[in-house]
């Protein structure tokens, strides 16, 4: 009971291909350099889908990080000149443009189970010596960051962390006291999770099923439209 | 190796998604720290390179066998290409098959078969820049309507069509490295311990 | 129920002729509990994997004899039909789950038979409601506590609705109440009519549970006992068996660790505060510790044990202030005088020979004689061996060896009994206490009442990010901690 429960409720139910059409779709439109208003546009309704997918705390970040770039073009761009500070600025303007595409991914990887995937992709047809790894990759990715944290410890302790100093002066060192420990994990972890899982069927021949309701909704059907759509205008202009 | 036990299975497809996850990771990680800096992402291929060779050397050691440079040249791709640049995807299962093949002329076991597959693969590291060539045409088109045609020269002065080629340069150069570090490192660590 | 025949097993990757099991002969019947136990290397795993099936469809080898469960052969059954009748649980949290959320996990297994979506929702109720999970379902596997994960992984199994329970040192990472909730999970098992095997080191929780016990040495059945004729034995038989204890109360090692008499002073800790996203995990208004002391940290999963560590030797983000003898240590130079003995000692395992790995960036200057150091931490003969190839207690010998010859001052330790036998266990008080003695501050975070008893001199009880009490392991602090231990619900 509680909150838990409470959260699932309101929390909504996309379908994975939708989200990823969302993702290639806000990709393409924004690679294109999208018109202010679209731009906009599309921040609004990806902020929505996340806030509606309880994740609100990550929307007020990029928030505040699209409006101090969008400052950064009004104050500052019409009361400077020269080569080094424009440098900066594109940097600023480069940002702009992946930030839309960093929230439509954060909204297919955390917001979608990895049982999710696997159906999503079997029904898009892929074949399985694809889904498996690519729904593997997904479970990794946390994963990896937790090990890599805990190398990372290991190595202050004996004073030989990752600095910009340690890789200009002994790079090979450096990769090498990086790499050793976190190869030797990951080989470790995918074994152990490989005989895991196949004692637990992964292997069967039955087809499989999802205890998630996966279905296209209405929903599903406009942000694909507007997917579309914005490639198709990005494309049009 | 008989084919029985060159067929992929289960685990060893398993095995793969752990091992793309560490290289996307590795590779997304770089990209985005020196990505977006100018001057400093001419060379982010070239470090990828050098860095990816060691965990590419280590998957092909646990799973030598047909299909699994092509699965994560594939996931490489998906994953570069989900922001829109389909070329990415192309690309990587381009070079995913020919460094394939490279793999299976040395029969899955040859160290310098291996290194020049990864010197072919090291490529898959550009991937995320083929949105210079494919979003530039609009980015300058902004640019001079945002801030002035100056700025924009600047712009497109720093990221010439050719620089492409440079970028595939860089990366087959890393590739070497990466491979012949990466090697020496399996050999070192790995077959000593008697991991792989 | 299950079967085994003359079953002999050799590893792929053991050397020649070494067989890790020999000529195994074991029935189990419906409805029984019995526990694999032994020594480290017994083969009490390789049982396991017998029986669910990953011998021989994962791990390969050369297996002899026949292994039956209900009356069918293993070897002839692909995994995932095995897997239907035989649920496994295995020793390590982190890598069992397949899934990132919970309920997602205790769907997998009912997923893989293609079970439809209303049966699979119905059993996934009926497993929350038995286990009482229900607070954690529809959560990530990221944010949850080793016991929370090990319950969740008996729940997906059970969802499954397989007659035979296979359990791999499951309690292995489990803090004392943990291991409690374990318990009453396996006797509901047990009550429904479920076959249990479970291999383990820590038999106290499981002796009012299991009808059988098998003791394997090197590979063989040595001795089977029923419960009470295990009981019978003497708290030194069992020991001298390099098995655990087998009740808590029993525990009355008076030998302890000894303090290290050559510094002195006092630590004191100020208004220490911790917060990770915006939570806070350690808040300490005032705490001293004597300088010298070996301190065992306890407390439960999640009460930020490994926080207070992290935070005194200055790699954990943190407010507040650290005294020796009223003069302030910083951060920076805390991280500099210590080191932490991790609970994956694999994580900080970085050359290609054991000496390397030991010299790694100490400068020369007055670090003492290697020789001298390897001899006294009993690493002589495998001085260079590559540390990745050692065996799980060689490998932290050789972490704890790197700390000392570093002439690291606070030494920190997290968990490190956790799946060791008897013998192991020992073996780790005598290096810990040998490392103590060049050492200002020990800090051993654990959950062992056992090793606690036997190694330190001190415990730093931690509960809710806040000290809840700090005592001293005289006569009487020991009670006390066995007091406290024994009352854990």
């Amino acid at each position: 009971m509680g909150v838990g429960e409470i959260t699932q409720q309101i929390k909504l139910k996309l379908d994975p291909r939708t989200k990823f059409v969302l993702l290639f779709g806000v990709g393409s439109s924004c690679l294109m350099l999208p018109p202010f208003w679209l731009e906009i546009a599309t921040f609004i309704l990806l902020s929505l889908l996340l806030i509606a997918s309880g994740r609100f705390r990550s929307v007020v970040k990029f928030a505040v990080i699209l409006s101090a770039m969008i400052s950064l073009d009004i104050i500052v761009v019409p009361n400077i000149s020269g080569g080094g500070v424009s440098l900066f600025l594109s940097v600023a303007r480069m940002a702009r443009l992946i930030l839309p595409i960093f929230m439509a991914a954060m909204l297919l990887l955390k917001t979608t189970s990895v049982s999710e995937f696997i159906i999503s992709f079997e029904r898009m047809r892929l074949p399985v010596k694809v889904i498996i790894p690519f729904s593997v990759m997904f479970r990794f990715i946390p994963t990896i960051s937790e090990e890599w944290k805990s190398i990372r410890d290991a190595m202050r302790f004996r004073g030989i962390g990752i600095s910009v100093k340690s890789v200009l002066t002994k790079p090979m060192m450096t990769l090498e006291y990086t790499m050793v420990p976190l190869l030797m994990s990951t080989a470790t972890i995918a074994d152990e999770l490989a005989a895991a899982s196949l004692s637990r069927g992964l292997d069967a021949d039955t087809k499989r099923s999802c205890i998630g309701d996966i279905r296209l909704h209405g929903s599903d059907y406009l942000l694909m439209l507007f997917s579309v759509g914005s490639v198709i205008y990005g494309g049009l202009t | 190796m008989n084919s029985k036990t060159m067929k992929l299975k289960t685990k060893d497809l398993i095995v793969a998604g752990a091992f793309a996850a560490l290289y996307v990771v590795v590779l997304f990680s770089v990209v985005s720290v020196m990505g977006f800096v100018p001057i400093l992402y001419l060379i982010a291929p070239f470090v990828n390179s050098v860095i990816l060779g060691s965990i590419y050397m280590m998957y092909v050691s646990k799973v030598p066998k047909f299909g699994v440079i092509l699965i994560l040249s594939a996931v490489v791709g998906l994953l570069t290409s989900s922001g829109g640049v389909w070329m990415a995807l192309i690309w990587c299962l381009a070079v995913g098959i020919a460094a394939e093949f490279i793999a299976r002329a040395g029969g899955y076991c040859s160290k310098n078969f291996y290194i020049a597959s990864y010197t072919v693969f090291a490529c898959t590291s550009m991937a995320p820049f083929w949105m210079l060539v494919f979003a530039k045409p609009a980015f300058i088109e902004s640019c001079e309507a945002y801030y002035g045609a100056d700025y924009a020269a600047a712009i497109d002065k720093f990221t010439p069509e050719w620089i492409i080629l440079i970028l595939i340069a860089i990366a087959l150069i890393g590739g070497l490295i990466g491979g012949i570090v990466g090697s020496k490192l399996l050999k070192k660590h790995f077959k000593k311990a008697g991991v792989v | 129920m299950i079967r085994l025949k003359g079953v002999s097993f050799r590893y792929e990757n053991a050397g020649e002729g070494v067989y890790n099991l020999k000529d195994i002969d074991l029935n189990v019947e419906k409805g029984e509990c019995v526990v694999l136990c032994g020594k480290s290397g017994c083969g009490k795993t390789t049982v396991t994997r017998l029986i669910n099936g990953l011998i021989p469809h994962y791990y390969e080898g050369q297996l002899k004899g026949s292994v039956f469960v209900d009356k069918t052969e293993i070897a002839d059954q692909p995994l995932a039909k095995i897997s239907q009748h035989v649920g496994s649980v295995f020793q390590n949290p982190r890598s069992q789950f397949f899934n990132v959320d919970t309920t997602g996990e205790i769907a997998f297994g009912c997923e893989n038979q293609g079970l439809a979506r209303a049966e699979i929702a119905g059993r996934i109720e009926k497993a929350a409601e038995l286990f009482s999970l229900r607070d954690l379902l529809g959560r990530s596997i990221f944010d949850l506590s080793g016991g929370e994960k090990q319950r969740i992984a008996c729940a997906s199994v059970y969802a499954v609705q397989p007659d035979i329970f296979v359990l791999d040192e499951p309690s292995s990472n489990l803090d004392q109440a943990a291991v409690i909730k374990l318990k009453e999970i396996l006797v509901k098992l047990k009550d429904s009519g479920h076959t249990i095997v479970i291999s383990e080191h820590r038999l106290y929780y499981l002796m009012d549970l299991a009808d059988r016990f098998i003791y394997l040495e090197d590979g063989k059945v040595k001795t089977q006992y029923t419960r009470d004729s295990l009981m019978k034995l003497s708290p030194q038989a069992i020991s001298s068996m390099g098995l655990r204890t087998l009740d808590l109360r029993q525990i009355n090692d008076q030998s302890g660790g000894k303090k290290n008499d050559m510094v002195s002073g006092v630590f004191r800790i100020e208004n220490l505060l911790c917060k990770m996203s915006g939570r806070t995990v350690l808040d300490i208004d005032s705490l001293c510790i004597p300088a010298g002391e070996t301190v065992a940290v306890i407390g439960h999963n999640g009460a930020g044990k490994s926080t207070f560590a992290r935070c005194f030797c200055g790699i954990g983000k943190h407010r507040g202030k650290f005294y020796l003898e009223e003069q302030e240590i910083k951060a920076k130079r805390r991280l500099k005088k210590s080191y932490m003995v991790m609970q994956d000692v694999n994580h900080q395992l970085f050359t290609e020979s054991v000496r390397d790995e030991v010299t790694l960036n100490v400068s020369d200057s007055g670090k003492g004689d290697l020789e001298t150091v390897f001899e006294k931490m009993g690493i002589v003969s495998i001085a260079d061996n590559h540390p990745l190839a050692l065996s799980g207690g060689q490998k932290q010998r050789v972490a704890i060896t790197s700390a000392v010859y570093a002439g690291k001052k606070f030494l920190i330790y997290d968990e490190p009994t956790s799946g060791l036998d008897y013998e192991s266990m020992c073996r780790a008080c005598t290096l810990i206490n040998e490392a103590a003695r060049n050492a200002e501050l020990s800090l051993v975070i654990t959950h062992d009442l056992e090793f606690i008893m036997k190694c330190c001199t001190a415990v730093l009880h931690i509960e809710n990010g806040t000290v809840k009490a700090f005592f001293l392991l005289d006569d009487k602090g020991r009670e006390r901690l066995k007091e406290e231990f024994l009352n854990i619900k």
